[in-house]
């Protein structure tokens, strides 16, 4: 099954590529409006690069106007790709068909695989070299840079932190999400709407806004330094306690931080569980309701198993962008205090301490945590796509 | 048959073709980037002939006017301070000399330098990159250009110029003008009334904040709060601190890790700014919560109705953040001697520099001379100055000569801001932030942590092991 599936991919992949139209008045016959086409093709293509040079010539200057290089970047970007393709195409039709055919698909991929050969291969193979080497990635270094960071202090402490987020964050965002988006199941359209739409809005806000907006909440003024600005202190002090400084009381920062990101990823994880919830046919539901089922019993054996997908999808997605955000630390605590993670302390070691060994050490360090995660992520969806094409 | 050769050759050439124009980049800089052969030989060793008056080629308007490219980071005001100051450099001299300001001075230096472009000549206040710039052989050293080092050892100060001293023993920075740290701000109204000395020693400090709280006033205001750069307010106590009980070899010594940062000496000095950091009530807000005070915020308490605080010790720059109209309220005194042993802790803008041009070594010649830093010291040039000032108001530059008068200088808060650094500088005490001249690791993270963990009580014991251990391995 597996086998057949894939050769049926494999046997349909030049059908979704576009085939221009073989025949019409030049014919194959005729060599020399072949010859024509081809010299045309390579005209394009001088053209083209000519434009492109000129092109990039005036981009870099700082004078032109601003608008002139936007349409220049557009007409060279957009412009640029529908020449490469085209002019890659009409070039493989002068081949000989049988020749064509086969190397017509990589034709078509292969900028594809050249940019992330340059974008992507590239650069991962040199982090990785650039983790066995010193700060400034000129001597072989060993393992020295992977020891501080599962011995030293710093290392360790940022490797607890990332490892809470990960387990904290995406399990509270998820949680509060599923149970917005099931008792918002249960209004009328209208306060649904407008009740997701509220829990929804902070993820417009970047994570460099959101913190701004947190830090207002959790400022704190010592006695003396005037009255209390913060909302959180706010509440605090009218209940008659004294102001607290949240974002100094280890360990209970990293909680604090954490709420920020749970903030901004309940709504995405409210949107995408609720239309799951949505897609359950009403049928099951009334039959569990028919056999006696409380809305407890139906949530827990017929809800949660039928989105149970769904739920997962949601929750590898917000564990792989929180081993990735550093944001949040760097604005709230510049990782002091004991907050820092993984992602922070790799920028910081990069672009404050120009460490760039142990920089692409912490990058390195990230990059496995996520791996089994997009692993388990690219096997689910290849099982669904088995499912969809069976 | 024919025909299929000639469509495989018409597509090798296309894809030849593309392929050129992606490695158009690479052979385009080998095409522009023709390396120049300069004369090998220093232009001063030619034989000067008296019978060829005329002037030399590349120059053909002036002998003396000199015409390039000065770099710095001051944009703004401050850059029209500099601007200014060439202006009136151009026309008593003939030269043509413009200034050119960055916000990402540091970045655009490093990429003008790489691509071949350098200026002619800058001004950094990174004495770090110095060295850096030198080793790649890219800047012209003070012998080259026929500094006299012992003159300006003595004229700027030894600190300063063991700087812009390198791997090969040669001198690549020249010291133009510094800035001032050592500033402790107080309220001159009520220590009037409460009849308090400006205190000259460090025990007079002490002494002073014992008083204070023993008269029911919090003496001290702190802020250590800086978002990601919290904790470097509490550093430069330590530093004024260490230059006052150990003098400026142990300082230099201390910041190259020479001397180590969990040695004795620098114990000394943590316990000894805990005498007045750690006394009971000495700190407004307490001493735990002084990391969570925003050091912009930290001079506020000063002027409320019942001063919140007597005193703070923040460079001359915090005045930007005083209430507005409430400046006159507040003075400063320099930071108070340590066993007779006094000194100034700032940094300072060094210049180097890539052409190597007599015109442009005379001119910088020039510059660091107290005739020509009195047209920098202030708008005027004051009483002293023969050729007037750099004309933007507002803008005050302090002297780094030791002969500088004071007399260049219109406001008095400059005034005894300049006395202190030409004394310092005089007597070899004058000396840079030690955290800016640490590895960033340290300078700009343990450092700033150990002051944090300290302030929240960790012993000091532990917190100067932790920043010796992670000084990096180099």
């Amino acid at each position: 099954m597996n086998d057949t599936a894939h050769r049926r991919r494999w046997h349909r992949l030049p059908w979704v590529l576009p085939i221009p139209p073989r025949g019409g008045t030049h014919g194959p016959q005729h060599s020399a409006g072949r010859g024509a086409r081809a010299l045309g093709s390579i005209g394009l293509l001088i053209a083209f690069v000519v434009v492109a040079v000129v092109g990039f010539e005036f981009m870099r200057d700082d004078r032109a106007n601003r608008i002139a290089v936007v349409l220049v970047a557009l007409i060279i970007g957009v412009g640029g790709i529908w020449v490469l393709f085209w002019g890659a195409n009409s070039l493989v039709d002068q081949l000989p068909t049988r020749i064509a055919e086969r190397v017509r698909p990589y034709v078509f991929i292969g900028p594809a695989l050249v940019f992330l050969a340059v974008y992507l291969v590239y650069p991962a193979i040199n982090t990785i070299l650039l983790s066995f080497q010193g700060p400034r990635g000129t001597e072989f270094r060993g393992l020295d840079n992977y020891r501080f960071i599962f011995t030293e202090r710093a290392g360790l402490l940022a490797i607890r932190n990332s490892v809470l987020w990960v387990i904290v964050v995406p399990i509270a965002a998820v949680a509060i999400g599923l149970a917005f988006a099931v008792l918002a199941d249960r209004l009328h359209r209208r306060p649904e709407a407008v009740a997701k739409s509220l829990i929804f809005l902070p993820m417009a806000i970047s994570f460099v806004g959101a913190s701004i907006v947190w830090r207002f909440v959790y400022n704190f003024r010592p006695e003396g330094f005037g009255e209390q600005t913060g909302l959180l202190n706010g509440i605090w002090t009218a209940l008659g306690n004294d102001p607290v400084a949240w974002l100094l009381s280890e360990p209970w920062n990293n909680l604090l931080l954490m709420v920020i990101m749970i903030w901004l990823y309940t709504g995405f994880a409210m949107v995408v569980l609720s239309s799951a919830i949505k897609s359950i046919p009403d049928e099951v539901i009334d039959a569990a309701r028919v056999d006696g089922a409380t809305p407890w019993q139906t949530f827990w054996r017929i809800v949660l198993p039928m989105i149970a997908s769904s739920v997962v999808v949601v929750l590898s997605t917000i564990v792989i962008i929180v081993w990735k955000v550093f944001d949040i630390v760097f604005v709230m605590t510049g990782g002091q205090f004991g907050t820092t993670i993984i992602a922070e302390r790799m920028m910081t070691e990069f672009f404050t301490f120009r460490n760039q060994g142990r920089g692409a050490a912490f990058a390195v360090v990230l990059f496995i945590f996520v791996i089994p995660l997009m692993v388990a992520n690219i096997r689910r969806f290849r099982a669904q796509e088995e499912i969809r094409e069976a | 048959m024919r025909t299929r050769t000639a469509r495989l050759m018409a597509f090798t050439a296309a894809a030849a073709l593309v392929v050129a124009a992606c490695g158009d980049d690479g052979d385009d800089t080998d095409d522009t980037v023709v390396p120049i052969e300069e004369p090998a030989g220093d232009p001063g060793d030619e034989p000067v002939r008296p019978d060829e008056p005329e002037v030399p080629l590349d120059e053909p308007d002036d002998i003396d006017g000199a015409s390039f490219s000065l770099f710095g980071a001051p944009t703004g005001v401050e850059g029209q301070a500099v601007t200014g100051f060439l202006g009136v450099y151009n026309d008593e001299t003939g030269s043509e000399i413009t200034y050119e300001g960055s916000d990402s001075f540091e970045e655009q230096l490093r990429i003008r330098v790489d691509g071949g472009n350098a200026p002619a000549a800058a001004f950094t206040p990174q004495p770090g990159s110095i060295c850096e710039f030198a080793d790649s052989g890219d800047l012209v050293s003070l012998e080259t250009m026929g500094f006299d080092i012992d003159e300006m050892n003595e004229n700027h100060g030894e600190f300063w110029m063991s700087l812009g001293r390198c791997d090969d023993g040669q001198h690549y920075g020249i010291p133009w003008f510094p800035n001032y740290k050592s500033i402790v701000w107080y309220r001159p109204d009520v220590f009037e009334a409460q009849g308090y000395q400006v205190p000259e020693t460090y025990e007079g400090l002490i002494e002073l904040t014992d008083q204070a709280v023993a008269d029911g006033l919090t003496p001290w205001c702190f802020g250590f709060g800086s978002e990601a750069a919290t904790g470097w307010p509490g550093t430069d106590w330590i530093e004024d601190i260490m230059l006052r009980l150990h003098g400026p070899e142990v300082y230099s010594a201390w910041y190259q890790n020479e001397l180590p940062f969990d040695s004795p000496e620098v114990l000394e000095a943590f316990e000894t700014f805990g005498e007045i950091f750690f006394a009971d009530g000495a700190v407004l807000g307490g001493t735990a919560n002084v990391a969570a005070i925003d050091f912009r915020d930290s001079p506020l308490p000063m002027f409320d109705e019942e001063p919140g605080c007597l005193m703070l010790k923040q460079g001359s720059f915090i005045a930007n953040f005083f209430p507005e109209g409430d400046e006159d309220l507040v003075s400063f005194f320099p930071f108070p001697t340590i066993g007779g042993q006094g000194g100034a802790m700032g940094g300072g803008d060094t210049l180097i520099v890539f052409d190597d041009d007599p015109a442009v070594a005379a001119a910088v010649k020039d510059w660091i001379t107290p005739e020509w830093q009195c047209v920098l010291a202030s708008p005027g040039g004051g009483t002293a100055s023969t050729l007037g000032g750099h004309g933007v108001p507002g803008v005050e530059r302090l002297p780094g000569h030791k002969d500088v008068s004071l007399d260049c200088y219109e406001t008095e808060l400059s005034r005894i801001q300049a006395e202190a650094v030409r004394d310092a500088i005089a007597s070899n005490t004058f000396v840079f932030d030690a955290s800016d001249l640490m590895p960033p690791a340290v300078g700009q993270g343990t450092f700033w942590t150990a002051m944090i963990d300290w302030s929240r009580g960790t012993p000091a014991e532990t917190v100067i092991e932790q920043v010796q251990g992670s000084w990096p391995a180099e």
